[in-house]
């Protein structure tokens, strides 16, 4: 028996089973001698085995964009100029001429700075691997018809390799090479496959037909388990399955207490991917759209239109409503394509609704961009970092502008669109009252508030304990948010982590919060909790932690409810 | 031989996808095409060349034809750039 811990991980699973050890064919190429008299026959064989492989590779494109690539590697003009003139000027064979030709290829894009640029290194590899085996008249390795259930242990797997595969039979990926960005984990995580990758030795520690427990999460390999660990990797195993079983129970659950108060669970979004993400859970809403992809990585501030593209498909793609914060970038965080002063206080400086005020052109192109995407569906317009009303009126002129010009030139936009706000600074909780009349919806940041309120830079080591959303003032100043909101018939959501945090759930509950916006994968949980609370006993935990003076005390009365 | 400028305004540049398009209707056009950019002489029906090139949104290019078609052609190349590359 023998253990491999890894520490990277990236999927998650538990697999049991024997090992299927493929030996990746990288084919070195031939070195048979030519004459001059040989080249003629030299470029048959060339424009054959491209024919050929034109051809293996028009059946995998059917399936995948992946080979579309490919398929131009194969047919590319400078490429078999190159090929044919190394077999003209080198008198070498047609393997050897491929063989360079692609590899020169291969290094350029490999020593690119463009992350995706480089990744297509190995793709051009793979199709230098398909040239020289058709052209050494092998066929593929074929794993599209496994026998028994394994466990794939390899050097590495191009697109090539597992495309063909028979998945239904792989129970699990073990690779020497590669990342967690690379092929094999990606296309693993997204069938729910467990796999490690760069597990350095491995084709040296396992043959084929050894028993491998592997659990993906935690990074760990058992190479032949003796009979108790066996046992206990399939109790894992079994554990496993049943809370994946419960967690997608729970998301599918809509969040109503046991006495019948509606929840709304959202959840929160940097890029369109975890919307997508957030569909695949039964998410129906996002609570907090960061808008600061678009801006961080782009080569200029974005456009209007490059900015209503993506809104346009956030809108379409979420199922519910979406709320768009505005432009929330600081001294902190630096834009490629605009200098920063120094600060000496980036947190109390110059950033989010502060930097779209001043920079009005950056921030007008923001808001028409949200209002145009606002007709294709539920949209929300969020403003970060509010502390007085003077900012806010100031953001809403610019709003009524933004709309005047898009009626203007006939543009379609959600007239009724609500505007809402962050509080996230003290000032615009002492002020919750009066911000309440003019908003349509409050969202607390309690990251931000937490900080602001106990001044505690939870950044900082030394006083990162004093960094807690359970501090007395905190939970007061949640109250005072939701009581002024209602009041005012303003809706009421958190997006901080506290928003994600269990043990908080009821508790906030209990203070009145209509809605909860958090990381799409807390939601299961979070579900299942609201909906095996009451309400009433909600806000009677809530009332007994407004009458505590500390955060020790919080804390223990909220562990006691949630046990 | 006919040339024109024109700058590429693909939000990533001309990444595989675009340059792909690019590279599709050069190879549909019988003239020889070359694109340039800054020093460098591209190749236009080459994928890898294309791509390798890393040219940028916002950069200018330069595009030559020369054939019995290169009028045509390069009308060709020049709407595709402007219309997007598909994007």
């Amino acid at each position: 028996m023998e253990k491999i811990h890894i520490k990277k991980t990236s999927s998650d699973g538990i697999a049991i089973g024997q090992a299927m050890v493929v030996q990746i064919q990288e084919y070195s190429p031939e070195k048979y001698p030519i004459t001059k008299d040989d080249i003629k026959q030299e470029e048959t064989k060339f424009y054959e085995a491209m024919d050929k492989a034109q051809a293996e590779i028009a059946i995998l494109a059917e399936n995948s964009d992946i080979f579309e690539g490919h398929s131009m590697m194969v047919t590319d003009v400078m490429l078999r100029d190159t090929v044919l003139q190394i077999i003209q000027d080198e008198i070498v064979n047609v393997q050897i001429a491929v063989n360079k030709a692609y590899m020169e290829y291969m290094v350029m894009f490999e020593a690119m700075e463009d992350e995706y640029l480089r990744e297509r290194g190995a793709d051009i590899k793979d199709v230098r691997n398909r040239i020289i085996r058709i052209l050494q008249k092998r066929e593929e390795v074929n794993l599209s018809n496994l026998a028994n259930e394994v466990i794939v242990v390899a050097k590495d797997l191009s697109p090539s390799d597992t495309a063909t595969m028979d998945l239904d039979h792989v129970l699990g990926f073990i690779t020497e090479e590669g990342g967690v960005t690379s092929h094999v984990c990606i296309m693993a995580k997204s069938i729910g496959i467990p796999a490690l990758v760069g597990v350095s030795g491995i084709m040296k520690q396992v043959v084929n037909k050894d028993t491998i427990a592997m659990d993906a999460g935690k990074g760990i390999i058992v190479i032949n388990p003796d009979e108790a660990t066996l046992e206990e990797y399939r109790n894992l195993e079994r554990l496993y399955k049943l809370s994946r079983i419960e967690l997608e129970k729970s998301e599918k659950l809509e969040a109503i207490t046991l006495d019948g108060r509606e929840i709304k669970i959202f959840g929160n979004a940097g890029n369109i991917e975890d919307i997508d993400n957030a569909n695949k859970h039964n998410v129906s809403g996002i609570g907090l759209f960061r808008s600061e992809f678009l801006y961080m990585e782009n080569k200029n501030f974005p456009t209007e239109e490059e900015q209503f593209d993506i809104y346009k498909e956030a809108a379409q793609k979420c199922t519910g409503e979406i709320t768009i914060r505005t432009l929330d970038i600081g001294g902190d965080k630096e834009l490629p394509y605009y200098r920063f002063d120094q600060e000496e206080n980036p947190y109390l400086g110059w950033r989010a609704i502060r930097i779209s005020l001043d920079l009005v052109d950056v921030f007008k192109a923001q808001l028409k961009a949200i209002l145009r995407a606002s007709a294709f569906g539920h949209i929300r317009i969020m403003y970060p970092m509010i502390i007085s009303i003077e900012e806010l009126e100031q953001a809403n002129t610019i709003l009524s502008e933004c709309k005047e010009e898009l009626r203007e030139k006939g543009c379609k936009f959600d007239e009724e669109i609500e505007v809402g706000m962050m509080i996230e600074t003290p000032a615009s909780v002492l002020l919750v009252e009066e911000f309440a009349q003019l908003v349509d919806f409050f969202s607390i940041g309690t990251n931000d508030l937490t900080q602001y309120l106990l001044a505690v830079d939870r950044g900082n080591n030394k006083i990162s304990h004093m960094y807690n959303s359970f501090h007395p003032a905190v939970i007061k100043a949640i109250k005072k948010i939701i009581d002024a909101a209602h009041s005012n018939q303003v809706s009421v959501g958190m997006c901080g982590e506290f928003a994600g945090d269990e043990t908080a759930t009821k508790l906030l509950l209990g203070l009145g919060l209509d809605e909860f916006s958090m990381s799409v994968g807390q939601t299961g949980k979070i579900k299942k909790l609201i909906c095996n609370t009451s309400y009433q006993d909600a806000e009677k935990l809530a009332h007994k932690v407004l009458t505590c003076k500390k955060t020790s005390e919080i804390e223990l009365l909220v562990l006691e409810e949630s046990r | 031989m006919v040339s024109e400028k024109i700058i590429v305004k693909n939000k990533s540049g001309l990444h595989l996808r675009p340059a792909g398009v690019f590279v599709k209707y050069a190879s549909n056009c019988k003239s020889d095409i070359k694109v340039v950019f800054g020093e460098k002489k591209l190749e236009a029906k080459s994928i890898l060349n294309i791509m390798a090139a890393g040219i940028k949104c916002g950069t200018e290019i330069e595009i030559v034809c020369t054939g019995e078609t290169e009028e045509a052609d390069l009308v060709t190349m020049i709407n595709a750039i402007e219309s997007g590359l598909g994007e």
